[in-house]
């Protein structure tokens, strides 16, 4: 499609409705101008009638403190990241530690165990405080999965 | 008036990427949002949906890393969004609500502005790029460059495109009876 010159100035005066014998005689003879002059009137009546119809716009302050309120939990979510990754470390080191440990402490567990089936007396009193100390373990170990759940739930 | 970068609306917290203050956001946002939301609601069809991609366009502005001293610079920035929105949506879009974000075919009993002028009936019948396109040049003014820009294409391909676009649409407005304005009745 050809480029005609006049296009530009005649957008303008469609669009402002100031119209020169120049331009107004081109148009009758360009089809591509005439073709211009009617899109971007009936485009800029268009633009005119939304407006006048338009409800009224959103507050900007809305807006505006929508978009600090986010920054501003972006800004510490980042800033708590560090934090965020040292915790989970130090939970995986205390699992790895743990799990090291379990080997060691078998045997002490089923003693304990065995102390608890058999109704303990009262010398071998520190031994049957191993299994509620133990259920104790278990509760912490529980705790704190939930509390990665919770972090990794909340990332997400 | 230039909105001007404003060092002052930098927070302590290290939040660096809204530049403008509160003012010159407000003082952007009144200039913007009017052309913006016909922008939007010719691309669309839809008044709530364009209302909503107003707001999150101008969120996204503001959460962005964007800095300029140059107001038509931001427009620009500004519509380029506010396109990649309208291109997400109908891309998101299932085949099944193709008709209804068409607003030359939503039902009369919609009670949307749409169906009360014959432009957008016309309009209606045109691709939303296309839309996009003739609203930009025609309603906005933007060069062909700045188009190209804003909605992602070649520059040397715009050119056709916005003219067939546009003749297409011109063939739809003398179907409806409409005359241009240099030749006698708008």
């Amino acid at each position: 499609m050809k480029a005609c010159g006049f296009s530009e100035r005649v957008r303008q005066a469609a669009s402002s409705g100031v119209w020169t014998d120049e331009l107004r005689d081109h148009c009758a003879a360009c089809e591509p101008c005439a073709e211009t002059t009617l899109v971007t009137a009936a485009l800029c009546e268009d633009a005119a009638f939304i407006n006048d119809e338009a409800p009224p716009l959103p507050d900007p302050t809305v807006l505006w403190m929508r978009a600090r309120l986010e920054r501003r939990q972006r800004t510490s979510r980042r800033a708590l990241q560090g934090i965020v990754w040292a915790h989970r470390a130090a939970l995986f080191l205390a699992g790895v530690i743990g799990l090291l440990l379990v080997p060691k402490l078998w045997p002490m567990i089923a003693k304990s165990a065995d102390v608890v089936e058999s109704f303990a007396t009262v010398p071998s009193l520190p031994l049957t405080l191993i299994g509620p100390a133990l259920v104790l373990m278990m509760c912490f170990a529980v705790l704190a999965l939930m509390a990665i759940w919770n972090e990794l739930a909340e990332e997400h | 008036m230039a909105i001007t970068a404003s060092e002052t609306a930098v927070p302590a917290t290290g939040v660096r990427s809204l530049m403008m203050d509160e003012a010159a956001f407000a003082c952007f946002y009144r200039r913007t949002a009017r052309p913006l939301r016909g922008f939007l609601l010719r691309s669309l069809g839809d008044p709530a949906l364009a209302d909503d991609l107003l707001q999150e366009s101008f969120l996204r502005l503001l959460r962005s890393d964007f800095e300029t001293d140059d107001e038509q610079h931001r427009k620009n920035y500004l519509f380029r969004i506010a396109s990649n929105l309208v291109k997400d949506h109908f891309r998101r879009r299932r085949p099944e609500d193709t008709l209804s974000g068409d607003p030359a075919r939503r039902s009369p009993g919609s009670g949307e502005v749409d169906l009360r002028t014959d432009v957008s009936k016309a309009l209606g019948d045109l691709a939303p790029r296309d839309r996009q396109m003739l609203w930009l040049a025609y309603v906005e003014g933007s060069s062909h460059s700045e188009i190209a820009d804003i909605l992602g294409l070649k520059t040397a391909s715009l050119k056709s495109m916005l003219s067939r676009a546009r003749s297409r649409l011109a063939a739809q407005l003398r179907r409806l009876g409409l005359q241009p304005m240099g030749r006698g009745r708008t």
